[in-house]
């Protein structure tokens, strides 16, 4: 049953016909309980206008495929519920990448910038344990707290929210990788109590890990709440700062770094 | 003390948005956004300085015992014992000001065992024990490190309140109410 109209002011721009994109304000009327933005931006493309493009495709915040800017906060469409909103909503694609056409954006920047985080190495006499007469259920056993630390990180959905809540990205040209996804990769294999590589250099250097100024957008932002920037950001610039900025806890962790036999990328 | 609340994580994120706009918001309609906009290079030129934020917490950690101490002359100054309002007042604000020097980000990372690989290897594979209490130790202060940003700013309030209210009662503005004579 139509409870009350709500006015959807959607981002339209076809390559094709249009030089620069405008919004286009459609008139959907919603139902009480549950109601999504998803569910009125399909509306409009089923009932209105059948033209508009929109990438979606679980409808459970699983997929992370159909992130938008909702009244100008980044979210995801099928996570932001109508009756929080008002009359007026507008809906618009990620301004940090580049527009295909209407709500579709181009992410895969964010592929190529992944690809370039050094992988997960595993310790080499992990990988042939029985030479050393050990077994491999017992070198390869991780402790449940070295697991809780990385498994925060595996939620991440990759809909690339907080790459574009990200001022640096978002607004200067400054080489940085963003928060977001790429921090919070890198953080997860670092925490690794089987990897070997340390990436806080790689991330300082040619990540622009110094660019980001922790204030915090893509942590608010995050549909799976990870603190980005507490448990990811943060410890990756306090590892950058025992490599490069602290002399005292550079020695330690040379030492450290030598008896576990790790390098850094 | 100062020059760790500047360096602080907490405050960093306060003094980048609200002084220096980068970004005001989270929301694309409230900030400032202009790709002209100069950045100021985040953490790469001047404020690299904060990377030392450690070497302000260690310099800060000797300080925190004073705190209790000033309680316990607020109690005994008189030549025996006297709870009196501003004794209590002063205590909270060393609590305050304690659980806000531990619960720091660098100290997290430090001491607590955050820049560890992996725990049970730093600390003794053979002994599972040692490693598990230092995790525990590790999931305590992560917890009070959620709350870092509040204490920030409630133990900053405070310690201006105190020290107006110690100042108040120098001037005998109004008379330190004793509780426990």
């Amino acid at each position: 049953m139509a409870d009350r109209e709500v006015t959807l002011s959607i981002f339209r721009f076809d390559p094709e016909k249009d030089k620069e994109g405008r919004f286009v304000d459609y008139k959907v009327p919603t139902v009480e309980g549950g109601m999504v933005v998803l569910d009125a931006v399909r509306y409009v493309q089923e009932k209105i206008d059948t033209t508009l493009a929109i990438r979606w495709n679980c409808k459970a915040a699983r997929c992370g495929s159909c992130s938008a800017e909702i009244n100008n906060r980044p979210a995801l469409m099928c996570k932001t519920r109508i009756d929080t909103l008002g009359d007026r909503i507008t809906v618009a694609p990620m301004r940090a990448f580049p527009v295909i056409r209407d709500l579709v954006t181009d992410v895969d920047e964010n592929y190529r910038i992944m690809s370039k985080i050094p992988k997960f190495t595993v310790r080499k006499e992990l990988m042939n344990p029985e030479a050393e007469g050990k077994k491999h259920q017992d070198v390869w056993r991780i402790q449940q707290i070295n697991v809780e630390r990385a498994k925060e990180f595996k939620k991440c959905i990759e809909c690339f929210l907080c790459q574009d809540v990200c001022h640096v990205v978002r607004e200067h040209k400054s080489g940085y990788f963003g928060p977001p996804r790429h921090i919070v990769k890198a953080a997860s294999l670092d925490m690794h109590p089987l990897d070997i590589v340390n990436r806080a250099k790689f991330l300082n250097e040619e990540g622009g890990l110094g660019y980001c100024n922790i204030t915090k957008c893509c942590q608010e932002v995050c549909p799976e709440h990870i603190h980005i920037t507490d448990n990811a950001i943060i410890p990756e610039k306090e590892r950058a700062v025992d490599l490069q900025y602290d002399p005292l806890m550079h020695a330690i962790k040379r030492r450290l770094m030598k008896k576990r036999g790790e390098t850094v990328a | 003390m100062g020059l760790f609340r500047l360096t602080c994580y907490a405050y960093r994120k306060d003094y980048h948005r609200h002084i220096f706009s980068h970004p005001m918001a989270c929301r694309a309609d409230v900030r400032h956004e202009n790709t002209k906009r100069k950045y100021n290079g985040g953490e790469t030129r001047f404020f690299r300085v904060e990377n030392v934020h450690r070497y302000f917490m260690y310099a800060s950690w000797p300080i925190i015992p004073f705190f209790f101490y000033d309680v316990y002359v607020s109690i005994t100054y008189k030549g025996f014992a006297e709870l009196s309002l501003g004794s209590i007042i002063l205590l909270i604000n060393a609590i305050f000001v304690t659980l806000y020097t531990f619960s720091c980000h660098s100290l997290r990372h430090v001491t607590a065992g955050g820049g560890a690989e992996c725990f049970g290897c730093v600390f003794n594979q053979s002994q599972p024990r040692s490693s598990a209490r230092w995790g525990g130790f590790f999931r305590f202060q992560s917890a009070l490190n959620r709350h870092h940003e509040a204490l920030a700013w409630t133990s900053l309030s405070l310690l201006i309140f105190v020290d107006l209210y110690i100042r108040a009662l120098g001037v005998h503005m109004f008379p330190n109410i004793i509780l426990i004579h």
